[in-house]
């Protein structure tokens, strides 16, 4: 290469440098252009493709029973998805999916091959076992979110009272309906950033509005009295076979509803689900519906919307008229002949062709006596009568927080006929709904005040639990004076001894009625289809609790009142009545002046007997678990005095080992709390005080096991 | 025998003169600053598909590897590497062809362009590149007082359209474009004939056109070129994401790891278009400032050029600058949207074996040829000082 050569080149290198300088600076201008003149619309387009609002869903409240025990909570739980076009074996995972969760295979495998779709949730409320089961599987496009869902303590337990929430969240039936805006707070939401697949990543989301979590209710529904009501409504159901038995209890003179137990009802924790229970009983009256329809049949709540005639429980409310009336006294004398000619029909009595004889207004309640009750009512005249249907409250709906209310049929004054009035005197011609009939004989015995049955006593703040609205106790009317109830008290009780069925329930002050109702089906009375009620209340001079037993469609040769709803009545009354009297009140501050008793916190949550120790002053030590449940203290009501160490054994709720705590003493309410949140199941034997348990104190057991404790009334 | 006499003799060498150490330094940072890159723009698909390190981690092996080679290549003289040039041109060929035979189970949309080798994936077109530039040197260094005769230039055309066409049909319409690129730009450093530059481009452009618009893919890439937002979720897809990542990152980027659109939305971004998640991160300032590193790096080669004993060494340094001039202006122009959407890596940037290899062989040639530099007083067409 010669020299000019060689400079020829290093001229062409020195262009190239100049022609490679000149891209480079386009290069720059563009990048300029891009990431300074453009760059606002450029990343306000990339924020919308990769961001996206999502709603969190507010943490729904928690409903406890009068007690404070929780029947419903929301529990963290896990939401499969998949992205589809990640998938990588669909048949296999399709499979593993439907097998896991239960789902059908080809509903699975249909939205695993959904390609169109980049997300798509297979399940919601998967409890977290089964998704850590799939979350083990490593499957390649299957996505595991967190979600909440509805916790239940037990699955039937008061399942017409709670209702249910569907997949959003939302309640749709009971209280979670009709008290939806109140445990449903507020949902917040936040701004996710996504990958393109739609995948979340979760660490680049900001919030926008945090979620309100929703108010707590607590219910006026005690646990311990519905367990015994539902106990008593399986027993009975089992024994009469018959369609449905429902059972009410309520304090008559608050008008709280203390139970509200149903058998056969649907599953909380599946409500879809139509029990096998439920399908036989009711196959008569569902056949040829589809299963929606017969899911809708079955949510309905019975206690609010079921019709019946109330048949002779009724004759407490035509007495009670004409007492306070004064159209008839104490002394008054019926005649019964076994039936009575009204308007040319000849209505019999249930003893028809026998008849009562003469009697008195209290012997004519006792007799259940027909022709003694259209008497009353035509002695009254409609006018009369009707005012007190009315007060009473039948024809109108009680306005119970609860769904699906009917207010009951009742044919209007005008229009009546004088044989469909004086039917009227013995609960014949009128539909009523259990609540409705609870309501109208509380008031009867209570003193005369028809009181708004509240089934919800506080809404309390979803973070302190602080009490911010209480429902009081709501008196709609009197009715009758102070003086007719007592009279009608002494009647019931008079009646109840009588009742042959619960001769064994004699020394307990139980007042009480029965009613047995043909059943009106398709325009006209049946012939083999009964009604078959009681209300009852103890004690009867001071009634605090009520109890309406309604077996609908009972079976076998003897299906009246008397012989199949008042045994269970009287069964529920003494042992809610046995158990409000062994009741262990919570220690006041006066027990603290006086600085007698050591309280007993056993059940207590460690921080809450911190608390309470505190408040009174007592020296405490921990053993066992740092936080947890405490099971046992070395001291228990007995005489405090200073320089004492109270030693408290505390066992933690997240072990999968539990040491069985030492319940002697206790009730079963506290029990089956101290139990339940142990993670313990309880068998009760007996009622009253716990005096002996199965597995020994101290012995460490599985979660899981059951606990057989024997309690016995004290004298 | 002799060539371990010249081994000797280039120790010898070394110690009067030293290799360029700048060279060695910007091309460290370049490469370092590309792993730190694929692993940033990596992270998230990689962890999808299971392994987070799987991309930085595969680059920094050959890093490793590629430099030892550029080690070793540094301390042989390159002028006993010279004499394998038609060897390796030979063999380049073959890779070629063989990749042309290959099943189209290897295959991404329907091109094969790489050689799997028992795990080990080579592109040969990347190696061609390399290959290419040897042989055009040397060639170069044969006739270059015949440089400016139509005989020259119609060997290098036929040439063109021969290598052109063989990865072409693979096809890599980008890759063939780029080799073409280089051999024209290095005929035009050698002293080649103007007309017949622009007689080449002029087809070139046209060819371009055709092969374009023979192309129904091709076409659909033109359209969205031409405006992403029309076809956003089909062919407008990557320069859409590419521009939505440069904006997002605007001055000073969104900071290292903080890319959103290597959240999937631009496919591989530890490839084709890590650019615009260097953008996105660091903004107009790291674009900048990998441009001007980029840059220091093309004069460092231009200056060893200049400084080359023979028209060998020189034309090997020029078609090297040619390479990564071509590469850098042809990927950031994809990245930004001024050219269609096509393949083409970052040198030392982009992750990929085969390219980084080597770029890393044509260092360790021209760290070598920089030991035998002449003293050249006469020599300051630079401006540069001398040494």
């Amino acid at each position: 290469m010669n020299s000019m050569q060689k400079k020829q080149v290093y001229k062409r290198i020195i262009i190239a440098v100049v022609v490679i300088a000149a891209f480079f600076c386009i290069l720059a201008v563009r990048l300029v252009i891009i990431q300074i003149f453009q760059a606002e619309d450029l990343a306000s387009r990339q924020e919308s493709y990769m961001t996206r609002n999502i709603e969190i869903t507010a943490k729904r409240g928690t409903i406890y029973d009068s007690e404070m025990n929780v029947l419903v909570q929301d529990a963290s739980c896990s939401k499969i998805s998949v992205f589809p076009n990640s998938i990588e074996d669909p048949q296999a995972t399709a499979s593993f999916l439907a097998e896991t969760l239960g789902l059908d295979y080809d509903d699975v495998y249909a939205d695993v091959t959904n390609t169109e779709a980049s997300y798509i949730t297979i399940k919601k409320g998967v409890d977290n076992a089964t998704a850590l089961k799939i979350k083990e599987a490593d499957l390649a496009g299957v996505d595991i979110t967190e979600d909440t869902k509805r916790h239940y303590s037990d699955s039937t337990f008061a399942q017409y009272v709670l209702g249910f929430t569907g997949t959003d969240h939302t309640g749709l039936y009971g209280l979670e309906a009709v008290f939806n805006d109140v445990l449903g707070g507020e949902n917040g939401s936040k701004t996710v950033l996504t990958d393109s697949a739609g995948r979340i990543i979760e660490s680049a989301s900001v919030v926008q509005k945090e979620a309100t979590a929703g108010s707590n209710l607590v219910t006026t529904i005690n646990s311990v009295i519905q367990y015994y009501a539902e106990s008593a409504a399986y027993d009975a159901y089992l024994t009469y076979k018959p369609q449905r038995v429902l059972i009410l209890v309520s304090d008559p003179n608050t008008g709280d509803v203390l139970a509200m137990a149903a058998y056969p009802g649907y599953s909380l924790d599946d409500p879809w689900q139509i029990p096998s229970d439920y399908a036989t009983s009711f196959s008569s009256t569902l056949e040829g519906m589809d299963t929606a329809s017969v899911q809708l049949e079955m949510w309905k709540n019975p206690f609010t919307s079921l019709l019946y005639e109330p048949g002779s429980t009724f004759k407490v409310i035509t007495a009670s008229s004409a007492l306070e009336e004064n159209v008839v006294s104490l002394d008054s004398s019926f005649y019964c002949n076994g039936y009575l000619e009204v308007g040319g029909v000849k209505i019999k009595c249930h003893v028809y062709p026998n008849g009562h004889g003469s009697q008195n207004l209290t012997e004519a309640v006792v007799n259940s006596c027909n022709p003694a009750m259209m008497n009353v009512a035509m002695q009254m005249g409609p006018d009369v009568f009707y005012k007190y249907i009315y007060d009473y409250g039948f024809g109108e709906a009680t306005g119970i927080n609860l769904d699906g209310e009917e207010s009951g049929i009742l044919t209007v004054n005008q229009d009546i006929n004088v044989v469909d009035y004086v039917t009227l005197g013995f609960g014949q011609g009128l539909a009523v709904t259990p609540i409705q009939m609870l309501q109208a004989l509380n008031a009867a015995i209570n003193g005369g005040e028809l009181l708004y049955p509240n089934i919800v006593k506080y809404i309390l703040d979803p973070e302190t639990n602080d009490i911010t609205y209480t429902y009081e106790k709501q008196v709609v009317r009197q009715v009758i004076s102070q003086e007719t109830s007592q009279t009608m008290q002494q009647i019931l009780y008079a009646t109840a001894q009588n009742i042959y069925s619960i001769s064994d329930y004699k020394d307990l002050p139980i007042g009480g009625k029965t009613g047995t109702a043909q059943k009106f089906i398709n325009g006209q009375y049946t012939q083999s289809l009964y009604v078959s009620s009681f209300y009852g209340m103890i004690p009867y001079n001071d009634p605090q609790l009520s109890v309406l037993v309604i077996v609908d469609e009972a079976s076998g040769w003897n299906t009246t009142g008397s012989a199949v709803a008042a045994p269970i009545g009287a069964r529920v009354l003494s042992e809610a009545y046995s158990y409000l009297l062994t009741k262990q009140d919570v220690p006041t501050s006066a027990d603290v002046e006086s600085g007698i008793k050591i309280p007993d916190v056993r059940g207590r949550q460690l921080s809450e007997a911190e608390n309470i120790f505190k408040a009174f002053g007592i020296d405490y030590s921990i053993t066992g678990d740092q936080e947890g449940i405490v099971t046992a203290q070395s001291a228990v009501q007995s005489e405090y005095q200073s320089g004492m160490t109270v030693v408290l054994t505390v066992t933690s709720q997240n072990s999968d080992q539990i040491t069985v705590p030492d319940l002697s003493g206790m009730s079963v309410q506290k029990v089956n709390s101290m139990l339940t949140q142990l993670g313990l199941s309880l068998n009760v034997q007996g009622g009253g005080i716990a005096v002996s348990q199965d597995v020994k104190a101290g012995s460490v057991v599985d979660k899981g096991t059951t606990i057989t404790v024997t309690f016995k009334y004290i004298e | 025998m002799k060539y371990l006499a010249a081994l000797l003799s280039d120790f010898k060498n070394q110690r009067k003169h030293p290799m360029d150490w700048g060279l060695v330094v910007i091309t460290l940072l370049i490469s370092v600053f590309g792993l730190i890159m694929i692993w940033s723009a990596s992270m998230y698909n990689a962890r999808i598909e299971g392994d987070e390190y799987y991309y930085v981690g595969k680059q920094l092996k050959y890093l490793l590897f590629g430099g030892a080679i550029a080690y070793l290549l540094s301390i042989i003289d390159y002028r006993i590497i010279k004499k394998f040039t038609y060897f390796f041109m030979a063999v380049s060929i073959i890779l070629l062809v063989i990749v042309l035979f290959l099943p189209e189970t290897e295959s991404v949309g329907g091109a094969v362009r790489w050689i799997n080798i028992g795990g080990i994936v080579i592109q040969p077109s990347e190696i061609a590149k390399i290959c290419v530039i040897m042989l055009v040197a040397v060639e170069t260094e044969k006739r270059i007082n015949d440089i400016k005769k139509f005989k020259t230039y119609l060997l290098m055309c036929i040439f063109i359209v021969g290598i052109f066409m063989l990865i072409y049909k693979q096809p890599a319409l980008s890759a063939a474009a780029i080799v073409s690129a280089i051999i024209v730009g290095m005929y035009f450093i050698a002293g080649g004939n103007f007309g017949y530059i622009a007689i080449t481009l002029i087809g070139g452009i046209a060819a371009g056109c055709v092969f374009i618009a023979g192309s129904e893919w091709r076409l659909d890439r033109f359209k969205a070129y031409l405006d992403p937002w029309s076809d956003l979720l089909d062919s407008g897809w990557q320069p859409a994401q590419s521009l939505m990542a440069l904006g997002s990152g605007g001055i000073f980027g969104q900071g290292i790891g903080n890319s959103r659109a290597k959240l999937m939305f631009l496919p591989e971004p530890q490839n084709d278009y890590i650019f615009a998640i260097v953008g996105e991160e660091l903004g107009l300032v790291g674009c900048l400032a990998l441009l001007v590193a980029y840059f220091i790096l093309i004069l460092k080669i231009i200056k060893i050029a200049l400084h080359a004993p023979d028209t060998f060494s020189r034309m090997f340094c020029a078609g090297m600058a040619v390479l990564l001039a071509v590469q850098v202006v042809f990927n950031v122009a994809v990245v930004t949207n001024l050219v269609p959407s096509t393949g083409v890596m970052l040198p030392f940037v982009s992750a990929g074996g085969s390219s980084l290899v080597s770029l890393m062989i044509g260092m360790g040639i021209m760290l070598n040829i920089s030991r035998h530099q002449k003293s050249y007083s006469r020599d300051r067409l630079l401006g540069g000082k001398q040494q």
